[in-house]
């Protein structure tokens, strides 16, 4: 599963810096492959998204933090647990229901996001 | 109704009474707008509560010193407005709660009497100058820093160009390398240094800027090694327009001066503060420390023959909480106040105490205590007995024992869950586990109620923050737990990692395994953040892990620190942000009262000043305008681009250049009173063109 921010979220911030795939962004702004991997150039995410890497792509949410399901790899591969729910003070960071993915996918897709 | 008055000398601070009593009228009669107000307000003290229909008072008091008359006064205050307590706030504040809206203005008067502000307190304004609660006294400091905080304070009260910028500003003074002032985790720090050119002794100070704590937290960037005393207001100036200028407007999370510091890059922002030194009021600023009223000694001192029953304490305390000057001969008597709140009852008796045996001249510390000065050697055996019976000789001032806590969830709009309750637990783990900690200087604990960090919990060795966990449709209170923060001394700072999130209850818990843990692994003086380094992370994490475990809550883990009943999260939102008003009619009005201050102040005689009122008239109309045409609004320097690209490029309004170039003339120009007519009446030609332009629009 890839992680959600839910509508409980406060705004803080502490979510952010902690994502290794800057899968979080804040509220409104422009989101992009290319921030914080490796991705270049046209790129096909897992879930079949085909775009320019250094392009913005829309907000997807205009008031809160949200997470790019498409960059989220649940930290595996980097940490024991997600840290944006490991760190979130009002635990709205939670399991995405709708986008399910097993350990083996999630590192697959940590290997697209960071090449080595 | 009879309008309000006060009986004060100075017009300056009555005018602005009269007026926080005037727009609390207006506000009253929804005259005035709810968020203008609520902006009118912090820049004035008054702050909301967790609690509604009351407000909160921050009392600013300078790098927290105050005269036994004051502390009289500000208990006096709180018996009248407040709730007979004094809550003494991790940057020298004191803050008293459960004020009536109503009596602000009477209860500011009041203390405006002696000479007490509560101006610039809240708000997105210049807060509090802090320095070292040793400042004066250090045997360790180059020299004191209280009267370059003392000005500090003074230059930027009520001055033009910080009374609304898009984030607060916050200012250290250490007195020395050691740092206790936390200078890295400022916007602005400053440490003393000294050096010898041409064999005279030359003052100065090492500069940092852009730390802060907060959910980001930022380590402030070294400006200068040394910045001769002269020089760091004109920096700060500099610096603030800067920021004003620059700086986010839209999202208060990431407003900050810190945040435009990490988006434009250190050098660039330093550069645009170099340039914009040209329009400061001030080139040199020479701080006449001379002048400065020096704390004396007391006189007259009286001891009396007293009999220490428990010698060890009296020991213990010699130790921990009290310090030998370097005024030779006379020491300073730190005080433990447990979440830093006194009974205004207590510090009456501490008057009392502190009018016998020490200097008229106390402090609020950092980490929420007090500081008694010059208290004569002999008297300590008297000062302990007398400190003692009202609960005020703790051993352990700053120590282990000495945890830092912010409000909380007890009156904090802000708190997620508890901290001074928390912090109370965790004390006595220390007391009854840990005793020999009482005494340890290397581990310091702080606990914030949320992620924002008032209590400092991200320079703790140990620090926990407010937080909850969802178990089903239940939520448990949770404490963050930190590890490996701390001052390392000359502006450097490390910020603690966060480890694991458990519930509250378990906080306890919590500390005692860590501190086990090092009691057993920890090398042969090694320090904690060594032994921190050494393991890492993921063995903390691993080591705390099992309290994580929510199948195994208890029904009393539902149950915060300190309450009674089952825990629920209640979050509001913060006060201190800049305040949009959409209305193009009131921006504008807003707008040409600037203008009105440019020309009151241009009489004066005041052209830096004028001229940044007219910069702020341009910048205001500017965005009223842009507003008509629902262009987004955001950094004052994005609404000069903006105007050119709307109006200016599409031929509705004509300059001699470009908007941007035409605002920005005020760094191209000495604040000179030629300079100053110039650029006010231009002001008033765009008062002319500008009302034509609405004219044409809304016929």
């Amino acid at each position: 599963m890839a992680i959600k921010i839910t509508e409980e979220c406060i705004n803080c911030g502490a979510c952010e810096p902690e994502c290794p795939n800057n899968a979080i962004y804040e509220g409104g702004s422009e989101w992009r492959f290319s921030d914080g991997t490796t991705v270049k150039g046209m790129f096909t995410s897992k879930s079949g998204l085909t775009v320019d890497a250094d392009a913005p792509e829309t907000p997807v949410s205009m008031d809160l933090y949200y997470i790019v399901s498409d960059k989220c790899t649940e930290c595996v591969g980097f940490h024991d647990e997600p840290q944006c729910a490991a760190v979130c003070p009002v635990d709205c960071c939670v399991d995405d229901e709708n986008w399910r993915e097993s350990k083996e996918e999630l590192l697959a897709k940590k290997g697209t996001l960071h090449i080595e | 109704m009879q309008s309000f008055r006060t009986e004060l000398e100075n017009p300056i601070v009555e005018k602005d009474i009269i007026q926080l009593e005037k727009s609390i009228r207006l506000f009253r009669d929804g005259t005035l707008d709810s968020e203008k107000f609520r902006s009118l307000r912090l820049a004035r003290g008054v702050y909301g509560q967790r609690q509604q229909g009351v407000q909160m008072i921050r009392i600013k008091l300078p790098y927290g010193k105050m005269s036994v008359k004051q502390m009289l006064k500000i208990s006096d205050v709180s018996d009248e407005y407040a709730i007979k307590n004094l809550h003494l706030t991790t940057r020298q504040d004191i803050q008293i709660h459960y004020v009536s809206l109503e009596r602000t203005p009477e209860l500011w008067a009041e203390l405006e009497k002696d000479n007490i502000t509560l101006r610039e307190a809240c708000g997105n304004t210049v807060r509090n100058v802090t320095a070292s609660y040793n400042a004066g006294i250090d045997p360790n400091e180059a020299f004191d820093v209280c009267p370059y905080a003392h000005a500090v304070f003074e230059y930027f009260l009520r001055n033009p160009i910080c009374q609304d910028m898009g984030r607060k500003i916050k200012i250290a003074f250490s007195s020395s390398e050691s740092d206790t002032a936390l200078t890295y985790m400022h916007d602005f720090g400053f440490i003393p240094k000294l050096k010898i050119e041409n064999g005279a002794e030359v003052r100065g100070f090492k500069v940092l800027v852009g730390g802060g704590l907060g959910s980001q937290p930022f380590l402030a960037k070294t400006a200068y090694e040394f910045l001769g005393e002269d020089l760091i207001i004109p920096f700060i100036e500099a610096s603030l327009r800067v920021f004003d200028r620059h700086g986010e407007r839209n999202t208060r999370s990431k407003a900050r001066m810190k945040f435009l510091i990490n988006k434009i890059g250190y050098d660039s922002f330093m550069e645009l503060v170099e340039k914009e030194k040209t329009a400061n009021k001030v080139k040199s600023f020479k701080i006449d420390y001379k002048n400065y009223k020096q704390t004396e000694p007391p006189t007259n001192v009286v001891t009396t023959p007293v009999e220490i029953k428990d010698k060890a304490a009296y020991d213990l305390w010699l130790e921990t909480s009290v310090f030998e000057q370097k005024q030779k001969g006379y020491y300073a008597v730190c005080l433990k106040v447990i979440n830093g709140d006194l009974k205004t009852e207590r510090a009456r008796k501490l008057a009392d105490i502190v009018k016998k045996y020490a200097a008229d001249d106390i402090r609020v510390t950092i980490n929420q205590g007090l500081i008694l000065k010059f208290v004569p050697k002999e008297a300590l055996p008297n000062i302990y007995t007398e400190l003692s019976a009202i609960g005020l000789a703790e051993p352990g001032f700053d120590k282990t024992f000495d945890i830092t806590s912010c409000p909380g969830t007890d009156t904090c709009n802000l708190g997620i869950s508890s901290s001074t309750g928390a912090t109370e637990a965790l004390e006595k783990v220390i007391r009854h586990e840990f005793p020999d900690m009482i005494k340890n200087n290397d581990i310091k604990i702080k606990i914030s109620g949320c992620m924002n960090a008032c209590g400092q919990h991200t320079i703790a060795n140990i620090g926990f923050h407010g937080s909850s966990l969802k178990v089903g449709a239940n939520t448990v209170p949770a404490l963050q737990v930190l590890l490996g923060g701390g001052t390392l001394g000359n502006g450097e700072g490390r910020m603690a990692d966060k480890v694991i999130k458990v519930p509250s209850k378990r906080g306890t818990t919590a500390l005692s395994m860590i501190l086990n843990d090092y009691e057993n692994n920890g090398n042969e003086g090694e320090y904690f953040n060594n032994y921190y380094d050494r393991l890492g992370k993921e063995y903390f994490y691993n080591l705390l892990k099992p309290l994580k475990d929510l199948t195994t809550l208890t029904p009393d883990e539902y149950i915060d620190w300190g309450h009674d009943v089952q825990f629920e999260t209640a979050i509001g939102v913060g006060e201190c942000a800049g305040v949009m008003i959409d209305l193009v009619s009131t921006l504008l009005f807003e707008a040409e009262e600037k203008l009105e201050w440019a020309k009151e102040t241009l009489a004066a005689g005041q052209y830096a000043d004028s001229i940044y009122n007219t910069y702020s008239f341009f910048v205001s109309t500017a965005k009223a305008l842009l507003i008509d045409k629902e262009v987004m609004c955001n950094t004052q320097i994005g609404i000069l681009n903006d105007f050119d690209k709307h109006y200016v490029s599409k031929g509705l309004f004509t300059f001699p250049t470009d908007f941007k170039t035409y605002v920005l003339r005020i760094n191209e120009n000495e604040p000179t009173k030629q300079f100053a007519e110039k650029f006010l009446s231009d002001a008033k030609q765009f008062v002319e063109t500008s009302k034509k332009y609405r004219e044409n629009q809304l016929a």
